[in-house]
């Protein structure tokens, strides 16, 4: 789990409690715990490039002015996606996030040589066209389970949703995913 | 073994977190689908795997932000102020959707009684009576100031007479 690192790391918890007892310190380290993994969530969920930056900050932005509204029974990590989440649905609302996403240059992986490496990337450009067909939450449990693997009651708590709901999103996802692979 | 456990330990096995054991491995092997799933869930693990974000800079963007920009907290009393606007605004969008407000009422009006039948027996003093016993209920019933027409200037009274012609 991403709040407990290491015998020397504090938590989550502990790095906020910092934060909000005036320490800045506290909270750039929980900006460098949870940053890319926010900013990839963002962009698999339909964030165009030039915008993962933006609602990433906003994000942040929010998670620290509302810290006392996070309940400890969720991670701060999926707070972190809900709040990114409702920030990303305000977006499309706004009409300025993009709903059909498009490989480019710099989304496209480093290529090594193992033909393996090569197969699994060129896989994940797949998947990642196939998300921007899916409906929203069956993308967003998509990428919460299999990119960043939150477990089904930490994202249902990031999506505002039920476990079975988010089970059920999950299943559709995977299902529609699977007729992209050969 | 089903497909559905294996379903479940996907992205865990994905990330390093587990691993198959020989039930579930031979199970990998023999059902078709379940493959699919296994790349499907493997590659969403690697989607957006090279963005990479400053997090130092973002970090510090986003402090000079909370210090800098004011919160937007409100008082419990405006929250009051608030509520209490709102609901004002719905009495009034309701009181406007059920019509226009009637008029100002008076007293009661006194019910006119004339008896046409027994209007043909009379003379014209006695039909003069009646006009002027008329006169009289219209003045003690009425609640408006009528205005007569002298009252009017001439742009007032263009606009009575255009009433009458339509």
């Amino acid at each position: 789990m991403p709040s407990v690192t290491g015998f020397d790391e504090p938590t989550d918890a502990a790095l906020a409690a910092a934060w909000q007892a005036g320490s800045e310190q506290a909270a750039t380290d929980l900006v460098r715990r949870h940053a890319s993994a926010l900013a990839r969530f963002l962009r698999g969920a339909g964030a165009g490039p030039g915008e993962v930056d933006d609602l990433a900050q906003e994000a942040f932005f929010k998670a620290f002015r509302g810290l006392d509204s996070w309940r400890k029974e969720s991670s701060f990590r999926s707070w972190l996606f809900s709040i990114g989440s409702n920030l990303l649905k305000d977006s499309y609302r706004r009409g300025k996030g993009r709903v059909v996403l498009s490989i480019e240059d710099h989304d496209v992986a480093v290529r090594r040589d193992p033909v393996s490496e090569l197969v699994a990337e060129e896989t994940a450009e797949r998947i990642q066209v196939g998300l921007s067909g899916l409906p929203r939450l069956q993308r967003e449990v998509f990428l919460l389970r299999a990119q960043q693997g939150l477990d089904y009651a930490e994202i249902a708590s990031a999506l505002g949703t039920t476990t079975g709901a988010a089970r059920v999103h999950y299943h559709h996802a995977v299902k529609r995913l699977k007729e992209l692979i050969p | 073994m089903t497909c559905q456990e294996l379903s479940d330990k996907m992205p865990a096995v994905a990330r390093g977190a587990a691993e198959w054991s020989p039930a579930e491995a031979a199970h990998l092997v023999a059902c078709a689908e379940c493959r699919r799933e296994w790349v499907v869930v493997g590659a969403g693990r690697l989607v957006a795997r090279d963005l990479t974000v400053n997090a130092d800079a973002l970090a510090g963007v986003v402090l000079r932000r909370l210090r800098t920009e004011p919160e937007a907290r409100l008082l419990p009393r405006s929250r009051w102020l608030i509520g209490l606007a709102a609901a004002a605004a719905v009495v009034l969008l309701l009181s406007k959707a059920s019509g226009p407000a009637p008029l100002p009422r008076g007293p009661a009006a006194q019910p006119l009684a004339v008896h046409v039948s027994g209007l043909t027996a009379l003379n014209s003093a006695g039909l003069a009576d009646v006009l002027e016993s008329f006169d009289t209920m219209w003045t003690e019933t009425s609640t408006t100031d009528a205005p007569s027409l002298d009252d009017l200037d001439s742009q007032e009274l263009e606009r009575v007479q255009g009433s009458w012609e339509i």
